[in-house]
Formats: C-alpha cells, sequence, structure tokens
C-alpha cells in the first residue's frame, strides 16, 4: 500500500478531520473506508461517530470525555498500524431505473434555461458528450459498469457512487447544471463530474438528470421491510448494479416497493481492495460475475 | 394540549440537543438552533432540560392552550402577548383553558421558545423529538407545525402551580444585539484561501442575507482571495471546489470562487465540494440562530480550547443555578 501520511486538522469543538488524498482516488476512498472500520473497532472513548467521505473523514467526539489531541494521537497510532487494505465486506444491490423517465424529463424541461446546452432528456447530452452514437449504447455502457458506494449524505442516505473497473479517463462524465435547480424528484438519478447520486428527497440540485429508480434509499417512516433495521437503504462500499427496466416493469416494481412485497436485490459480497487495484478491470469482472 | 391557531413563518418542535449519531448517513442532529435559550425555558417549568418545546421563527404563529398548563418564553423578543396582553419572558407563568398566545414586534432576536411544563408529548424517532423537515422525521409529523395541528403535553414533574413565579437570574439571560461574534477555529480546506483571503474573512463586519434558515445561513460582504490552483480531478472546475467531504455542523464555505460564505446550522448537509474555511464553535451557534436578515456578523479566530471552556460554561449555567424563584 502506497505510504502517504493523512492530514489531521480541528472540525471547530467537536470534529477532527482526517485527510487521506485532496483528489479522487478510489485507493484512498478504500482506505478511508478501512481506517473507519478499524476506528470503530478500537472502541475510543469519547468518540460520538466516524463520518467517513470520500478521501476522508469527520470524527466526532464529546469534548467532555477527550481532548482533539489525543484523539488525533490515538488515530495516527490506528494509521499507522494499518499495514494493508483490509477486506470490505458489502454488498451487491439490484438497482431497476427507468431511463429518460417523464419525471426526470419533465423536471428537466422545467429548467431548460439551467442547462448547459438545454438538450432534453439529459440522458442525450451526456451520451453526445461522452461519444456515444445513441443513447442505448450509452445504457448499455451504463448498464455493464458497476457503482462504488464511496460516500453517504448531503440529504438523507443520498449515496455518492463512482464507477468500478474504468480508468479516471474511461469514467462517463458531465459538468454540473450552469444554475441549479430549485427541485429534482426523488430517487432521480444524476450526474456530475463522474459521480453518480440518487436524490434521496425532493431538492434542488445540479447534476444531469438520467432517470429514475424504482428503490427508495431512504424511508423516514420505515414503513418497508427493508427499511425495518434504518431509515436509509445504503452504506459506504455498498455496490449498485444498474438494470434497465421498461415503463411497464417500472410500475410493476414501484408497486411492489409501495406495498412492501418487493425486496430489493441484495447479494453480500467480500472485496478485497488490494486485489481491486492490481487489476481493476479483471477483479471487478470477477466480482460482479458472481464466483 | 396545545392547538395551532394560525402558523408563522416556521415554527418546529425541537430539544436541545438533537439526534447526534446519524451524520454518516445524511441525518444532521437538528435540535433547538439557541439550545441555550430552549434548555433555560425547560429548566423554569421543572422539565429536563433536553425536553421539547417549539421553536418559533420570527413571525410567530397563534397558540391557543386546551388546557391550563405552566409555561414559559425565552430566546428572542417576538412581542408575545396572551390574550392581547404582554406576556412575561424568562418566567414561568400559568395559563388557563382557551388563553391564546400571540407574537408581535420583532424586538431581538430571531428564535422565541415555548417550553411547557411537561414536555411536548411526540415521539422520539432515532432517539431525539427533533424537527428535521427536510428529512421528514421527528418533530410533529417531520415538519413545521400547521393550523390546525394539535399537539399533546407530557406529564409535569412538579406541581404546574409550584412552578409559577420561577425566573432565570437576570445575569444569566443571553444578551441579544445586532452585532455578532462567532467564534471561529479555522482549518479544514482553508487551504483554499489564501492569507490575504483569510484575513479578510476574519475582518470583514459579514451581513447575515435574507437567505437564511435551519438548513444554511449565508452571508453578503467582500470576495475572499483563493490560492490559484486546478482543482483535483472528480472535483469540478470551480477553484473552491473540493472532492466531496464532510461538512461539520457550524463549518463555513463559499461558493463560486470565495463568495457569500454560508455557514450551516443543526440540520446542515453532511457533505459537498466546496472548501470550508472554518467552524464556529458549537455554542455560538446560539448566537446564530438569534441573528437576522441585516444584522452584523464577525468571524473571530479561536482555538478549540475555548470551545470547549465555552461549551463548560454554558453546561454549567444550564441548572438550577440560573433559576431564581420571583415574587
Amino acid at each position: 500500500m502506497a505510504h502517504r501520511s493523512a492530514r489531521y486538522d480541528y472540525g471547530g469543538d467537536r470534529y477532527v478531520f482526517v485527510e487521506f488524498s485532496i483528489d479522487m482516488e478510489l485507493e484512498q476512498n478504500f482506505k478511508t473506508l478501512s481506517m473507519a472500520e478499524a476506528i470503530k473497532q478500537a472502541e475510543i472513548t469519547g468518540i460520538v461517530e466516524v463520518i467517513p467521505s470520500i478521501c476522508s473523514m469527520l470524527v466526532e467526539y464529546d469534548r467532555t470525555k477527550i481532548h482533539a489531541d489525543s484523539l488525533i494521537g490515538r488515530l495516527k497510532e490506528i494509521e499507522r498500524s494499518m499495514t494493508h487494505l483490509t477486506q470490505i465486506p458489502t454488498r451487491i444491490i439490484d438497482f431497476p431505473i427507468l431511463f429518460a423517465d417523464p419525471w426526470t424529463t419533465e423536471c428537466a424541461e422545467a429548467f431548460k434555461s439551467h442547462h448547459n446546452t438545454g438538450q432534453v432528456p439529459n440522458i442525450d447530452f451526456v451520451a453526445e458528450a461522452n461519444g456515444y452514437k445513441d443513447r442505448e449504447s450509452f445504457i448499455r455502457a451504463l448498464s455493464a459498469t458497476p457503482y462504488w458506494t464511496v460516500m453517504v449524505g448531503f440529504t438523507p442516505g443520498l449515496p455518492w457512487l463512482y464507477p468500478l473497473g474504468v480508468s479516471n479517463e474511461e469514467a462517463i462524465q458531465a459538468p454540473k447544471y450552469n444554475r441549479p435547480r430549485t427541485w429534482t424528484p426523488d430517487r432521480a438519478v444524476g450526474l456530475g463530474g463522474a459521480f453518480l447520486a440518487i436524490y434521496s428527497v425532493r431538492n434542488p440540485g445540479g447534476y444531469q438528470l438520467l432517470g429514475r429508480t424504482t428503490n427508495p434509499i431512504y424511508d423516514a417512516r420505515q414503513r418497508h421491510p427493508d427499511f425495518k433495521e434504518n431509515p436509509v437503504l445504503l452504506k459506504p462500499g455498498d455496490i449498485l448494479k444498474w438494470r434497465s427496466v421498461t415503463r411497464e416493469e417500472y410500475d410493476r416494481i414501484w408497486a411492489g416497493v409501495e406495498d412492501g412485497t418487493y425486496r430489493f436485490g441484495i447479494k453480500p459480497v467480500t472485496v478485497e481492495p488490494e486485489r481491486y487495484l492490481q487489476d481493476p478491470r479483471g477483479y471487478t469482472a470477477a466480482l460482479m460475475g458472481g464466483r | 394540549m396545545l392547538e395551532v391557531v394560525q402558523h408563522g413563518i416556521e415554527a418546529t418542535v425541537q430539544d436541545v440537543y438533537g439526534r447526534p449519531g446519524f451524520y454518516s448517513q445524511g441525518i444532521p442532529p437538528s435540535g433547538a438552533q439557541d439550545g441555550e435559550s430552549l434548555a433555560l425555558a425547560n429548566l423554569l417549568v421543572g422539565n429536563d432540560k433536553n425536553e421539547a418545546g417549539i421553536e418559533i421563527t420570527l413571525l410567530g404563529p397563534q397558540i391557543r392552550f386546551r388546557a391550563g398548563h405552566t409555561i414559559a418564553l425565552t430566546g428572542g423578543d417576538l412581542s408575545p402577548k396572551i390574550n392581547g396582553e404582554p406576556a412575561p419572558m424568562w418566567e414561568a407563568f400559568a395559563v388557563k383553558e382557551g388563553d391564546l398566545l400571540t407574537f408581535g414586534k420583532i424586538v431581538n432576536g430571531c428564535r422565541a421558545y415555548l417550553a411547557v411544563a411537561g414536555g411536548i408529548d411526540v415521539p422520539h424517532v432515532l432517539g431525539s423529538k427533533a424537527t428535521y423537515a427536510r428529512g421528514e422525521i421527528g418533530g410533529h409529523e417531520g415538519r413545521p407545525l400547521r393550523k390546525g395541528d394539535v399537539l399533546r403535553v407530557g406529564r409535569s414533574k412538579a406541581p404546574p402551580e409550584d412552578l409559577v413565579g420561577r425566573r432565570v437570574r437576570r445575569d444569566r439571560i443571553p444578551r441579544f444585539t445586532n452585532r455578532w461574534e462567532l467564534r471561529t477555529v479555522i482549518g479544514i480546506e482553508s487551504y483554499v484561501y489564501t492569507d490575504a483571503g483569510i484575513e479578510t474573512f476574519l475582518t470583514t463586519d459579514w451581513q447575515v442575507s435574507s437567505k437564511i434558515d435551519r438548513v444554511g445561513y449565508r452571508y453578503t460582504g467582500p470576495q475572499l482571495e483563493c490560492v490559484k490552483r486546478t482543482p483535483p480531478f472528480g472535483a469540478g472546475s470551480d477553484p473552491t471546489n473540493v472532492v466531496d467531504s464532510g461538512y461539520p455542523v457550524g463549518s463555513v464555505h463559499t461558493t463560486g470562487p470565495g463568495v457569500e460564505p454560508i455557514l450551516l446550522p443543526n440540520d446542515a448537509v453532511s457533505g459537498g465540494g466546496f472548501a470550508t474555511i472554518g467552524t464556529v464553535i458549537t455554542v455560538d451557534l446560539d448566537k446564530v440562530g438569534q441573528s437576522k436578515t441585516g444584522d452584523l456578523t464577525r468571524f473571530a479566530r479561536v482555538g478549540v480550547e475555548e470551545g470547549y471552556r465555552a461549551w463548560e460554561e454554558r453546561e454549567r449555567h444550564l441548572t438550577e443555578s440560573s433559576i431564581e424563584q420571583g415574587r
């Protein structure tokens, strides 16, 4: 594992900030998640919550139990003891998506003047900008690319997703809107830079709108059985597998989600970051192929 | 029981310490924007200091009491009245069935707090009664109060009549002004700003804009100078863009190249791609909650110890030691 020490800083009087990298690198995200897990297991008195983000994390602490400097000392010990990236127990989750759906298309139409070129639906703009000859070939490429949850947050349960098995240059990318929209439908799937995100609640936003998934990622009332334990579906490290569906399939699945009879397709899997880094493409294919 | 006869701009059920422990899932702590004032109101009426009360913003609601209660009003002076007559603040008093609480002119501050002996009886969601409206959880049905809402009240710990006349010691009543100083720990992604940019941040009287709510407080003033840099891969094209990282509650970042600092209060978004310049100490978020459009705000550089000291002092004051028997 490449050794580069993290940078530590104070986040006011109740957080410590730990930064592994200022660049987007999956290796640093793996390291962030490994260290977040190691901190939880160390059960340090005074830690309120470990809050990992893409290549950095916040550690919230109780100032009446531990001083930031002692906490930083403990965190540095943990960092030093991490000689390799640990396995990440996680899940592959099936995400049915209706591309160029009527709801995000209506939204894109309403905010046409905020868009870079005014192309509606946005998926055609993104396909063209990434050199795909048509919408269908773009959808095939996206559906073949699993996405890794690098971070959860902004609004409840919102995942930030990064493609697995492709280089930075190969990643599908798009600029954000010139001016953000004041609303976006929930369950909208958007692309900003190289990141996909799923809007968890109706919220402002500036990502290019690709489609809408049937999987809620946040259920405030915890009605659906898959939300019984927690109002949030996704955790950092979860792998999303997009499945393009027709309007009929979308409606049928959504009806099942609403009455609680449709259960999400979730498969437990263990990811070995070091093997991924040696051969991103081959390892991803093997992982998704379900050895 | 309390009945909301008219809703104001925004009134929500809040407790003092909110819902810690779920920020890694994007769920912020929430809780009163001026926790000190709500805690004092609770103490006046014999509640646990973290009990739920009502946070009333600027233009107050009208609330009818459907039974006799002992109540207390604290926080900003929004000219509270009972049946049209001025009501006391920072003091526990009795209301009768049918009494109507209204608010009027904003004398000072931005948010008033209403505590009722027994507390507002709403369910705990993820360990707290606080409302987080954007996430539609907590408080009364996960949203601000609306006309027609009826709120139940819990059982008072002390005989309500024994509480009447208790008041906050004069020297323990927070002072509300139009010029605020927020003690701030500089850091996290402050490297994105030049020394001159940070100096501008610390020496400007920032004007509180009209864009202020529980999710963000936006300030207007000069542009902060940023370091000339190419944003890292994946971050975006603006010099203040960073690869998305966590936003502490109380943190300040700018959008666009160094313009309009945004402070994130208790309903903060948990992360994003703009460079954080620093984080206001927890205790001073009470002041943010009482600042309003047109007020002036200074960010003053401090170390973490100052935050610890201020917290210890606030917690020491949020006890029976701040309460005296009146009359």
